[in-house]
């Protein structure tokens, strides 16, 4: 069980995790299309990463007509399947963070990576953060 | 190609309010690369040399590079188009997000042509690109554009390009902010979209950029990454003023309208120790980058209490400051702030302001020419409102608008020789006295005084090397191989468009794989070579054709008469028998004629011999 854990006055605002997270999920570079994104702050003076809580009473996976989203027990990340998914949308309309994305005819969101989230790896600061639920300490993978 | 380019450009007519895409030819991409090469050639095919710069005919250029948008960190975008101020080309480039936007709304580049009726802003997303009324946001400031379309027509995450008054009273110096605190800052580019009517550009894009192999990209990026120093290097720690130090020390830095170049106390007074104490608050990053310089604060006390801003950049210490003559950070950040505001360049303000300075200590000037304002150098109260009637075009702020050399030309007695510019730009933040390497740079270079094209002042001062052999300091010969070496370089860093910062980081090597990983294209080390060359080759076709000769690769009186007061070159300067033996050999290592016309055999080598006909676009 993990969770991301992001932090404000280390973000510098250069979308490095939107970038590798876009590729990584879409196929391409676009911060607009990532899994994530930096909410601008004190009037663009700073800027706070929105990430995936993975919910404890996930309003995307109530709203799934279909039963696509699924908890990862391993991980604890909510994954919507491909292939049962149905592009009706409402789990991107349901989400108070906004931040599940369209990907051609279905939906994603943020799965962790599998356990190895890219958007911590690749961030220089250190402003996103793995947190393992269970052991409560940070780790670079689940 | 497989990635990185979008494959296809914008053409926006503004008079017929009409667009157009054009498609980007392989062969194009791969003979210019991006940027600056598409932005020479594109300039040099659709501004005739008839065309004033502030004609609908020419042409305002976004352009991007081929690893614009993706994760590479310091990858630029590049404004060209033809100056209001020097006549010349003019290509200024700009980090943030902005241009990487413009590839995710699916352009490598957008042109900008004719002009509207009334005030206009474009809109580009996935579905729209549109020309929408832009009247209510005619007269407003840099900051209140950003906030009514990001607060109140669009969101956040809208990017956006405007111009603040000065873009639209056709300051010649305006600049065109890209999102705040990052601009396309020299030349006038913000006078030209304010000649054409446009106040902004906004984008919001939805397309992805491809990459043609993501894992062989993803290698490259965790080398470049785990290269840099976890707590980073000088600019992470300092951002660009940490160059005032190493400046001052070396009699580099701006003082009082050029008179020396060494202003004391300046490092602990308005550096970024200065900076840090009651400023900055913490780093910022452009797209992608892991270096961030950018040092965003407020001010925390004293007069200008609460001023916000990003770093105030070594440029602007140099020509707001110790060329103003003011030693007090508060209030050159507080300047920088109002030229923010109003969208001009930092350092063309404070080039033409501290020569009107001078005229008036000389006598050239009297209160009755300056609005009843007694000017001296370091008057903030009077600069302070200089900068404003600038701004507005305002009494002398209207003759002061137009840059040195035309307001130099038109108040006349000996007005000249106090106009510190080449080619019409104001010389930046590198006095050139004590380095011939910037000396003949500022002549040679395609835009005139700019610092960015041939900075070889480490290599001079070390008595460095170079591939074409080895150079000393303040010996002028040995210099003209080494300075058209530079250019070339940056001519091709440019095109893809790299930022200056970035080049240690990500050296040519790198950015070689970079390019293959994310287009497909294999370039060698020659082939990108050949393209800096080809590029800079252009800029200086274009310039002939504007009827610049060998005449205009000259400096200002005051650097080639007056021996530099202090500093470790003190008593040195340029004379006229330096500048004959460095441009000599400087059109030479070109294959230039005597006149600084390149020979048809040179044309030929680069491809360029039928460059009237070729690789047209349009």
């Amino acid at each position: 069980m993990a969770r991301l854990v992001t932090n404000f006055d280390l973000c510098t605002g250069c979308k490095t995790c939107e970038l590798v997270c876009s590729l990584r999920k879409m196929g391409g570079f676009n911060p607009n299309k990532a899994l994530l994104y930096l909410q601008e702050e004190l009037e663009g003076f700073g800027t706070q990463p929105v990430v995936c809580a993975q919910c404890q009473n996930p309003f995307c996976q109530q709203a799934c007509p279909t039963g696509a989203i699924q908890r990862n027990q391993d991980t604890g990340a909510l994954k919507i399947d491909g292939e049962t998914c149905i592009g009706c949308g409402l789990c991107a309309e349901n989400c108070p963070l906004g931040v599940i994305q369209k990907n051609g005819d279905i939906y994603m969101k943020c799965d962790l990576c599998g356990g190895d989230p890219l958007c911590v790896e690749k961030c220089p600061t250190g402003a996103i953060k793995l947190i393992d639920m269970l052991a409560k300490k940070e780790v670079d993978s689940i | 190609m497989n990635g990185g380019y979008m494959g296809k450009l914008l053409y926006v007519n503004l008079t017929e309010n009409r667009t157009r895409e054009i498609g980007l030819p392989e062969s194009f991409a791969r003979k210019y690369l991006g940027g600056k090469g598409f932005g020479a050639k594109l300039l040099y095919d659709l501004v005739d040399e008839d065309v004033d710069a502030f004609s609908p005919e020419n042409v305002l250029m976004f352009l991007t590079g081929p690893l614009t948008g993706t994760a590479v960190p310091a990858m630029r975008a590049v404004v060209v188009t033809k100056s209001p101020l020097t006549g010349t080309i003019n290509d200024s480039y700009f980090g943030g997000h902005f241009g990487q936007e413009l590839k995710y709304a699916g352009y490598d580049g957008l042109i900008i042509q004719g002009k509207s009726q009334t005030p206009v802003y474009l809109y580009l997303d996935a579905e729209n690109r549109k020309l929408l009324d832009a009247r209510k946001l005619w007269g407003l400031d840099i900051f209140e554009t950003n906030k009514i379309i990001k607060n109140k027509l669009y969101d956040k995450r809208a990017k956006v390009a405007c111009i603040g008054p000065a873009g639209e009273n056709m300051v010649k110096f305006a600049c065109i902010d890209c999102d705040p605190h990052r601009q396309a800052g020299r030349g006038g580019t913000g006078a030209v979209m304010g000649c054409k009517n446009l106040k902004a550009i906004v984008i919001k894009g939805n397309s992805l950029v491809p990459v043609a192999d993501p894992n062989e990209f993803m290698k490259l990026l965790d080398k470049t990454h785990n290269s840099f120093p976890e707590e980073g290097n000088n600019l992470t720690d300092s951002g660009t003023p940490g160059n005032l130090d190493f400046a001052n020390s070396q009699g580099f830095f701006p003082n009082n309208n050029y008179q020396d170049g060494v202003v004391e106390g300046a490092d602990d007074e308005i550096g970024a120790r200065a900076q840090r104490d009651i400023f900055w608050l913490k780093d910022w990053g452009c797209s992608g980058c892991i270096i961030r310089c950018g040092k965003i604060g407020k001010l925390r006390n004293g007069k200008y209490i609460g001023t916000t801003g990003d770093t105030t950049e070594y440029e602007t210490l140099g020509l707001i400051g110790g060329n103003l003559g003011l030693k007090k950070i508060d209030a050159i950040t507080y300047i920088a702030n109002l030229c923010d505001r109003y969208g001009m360049d930092t350092i063309s303000t404070g080039g033409v302001i501290g020569f009107a300075i001078e005229c008036f200590q000389k006598g050239i000037l009297g209160t009755e020419d300056t609005d009843g304002l007694e000017l001296e150098f370091g008057s903030e109260k009077e600069i302070i409102q200089l900068v404003k009637n600038i701004a507005k075009r305002k009494g002398i702020g209207d003759l002061l608008a137009e840059g040195v050399k035309l307001a130099s030309l038109e108040i006349g007695q000996d007005a000249r020789n106090y106009a510190i510019e080449v080619k019409g730009l104001e010389v930046p933040a590198w006095t050139p006295r004590g380095t011939n390497s910037m000396a003949l740079a500022y002549m040679t270079n395609d835009r005139g005084a700019c610092h960015m094209r041939a900075f070889g002042i480490g290599t001079e001062l070390e008595n460095g090397e170079y591939p074409g052999g080895q150079i000393e300091h303040l010996n002028p010969e040995g210099i003209g191989g080494f300075v058209a070496w530079l250019q070339n370089q940056t001519s091709a860093c440019w095109s893809v468009v790299q930022c200056a910062f970035g080049t240690d980081l990500i050296d040519e090597d790198l950015v070689l794989k970079y390019i293959k990983a994310v287009t497909g294209m294999e370039l060698t080390k020659e082939e990108f070579a050949t393209i800096g060359e080809r590029v800079w080759n252009i800029t200086r076709l274009f310039n002939l054709r504007e009827n610049f000769t060998r005449e205009d690769d000259d400096l200002p009186k005051r650097f080639k008469e007056e021996p530099l007061p202090s500093g470790p070159s003190k008593g040195h300067k340029i004379t006229q028998k330096d500048r004959e033996i460095m441009l000599d050999e400087y059109y030479e290592a070109r294959g230039w004629d005597k006149n600084g016309v390149p020979t048809i055999e040179k044309l030929s080598l680069l491809g360029l011999d039928n460059i009237e006909n070729e690789d047209k676009l349009f």
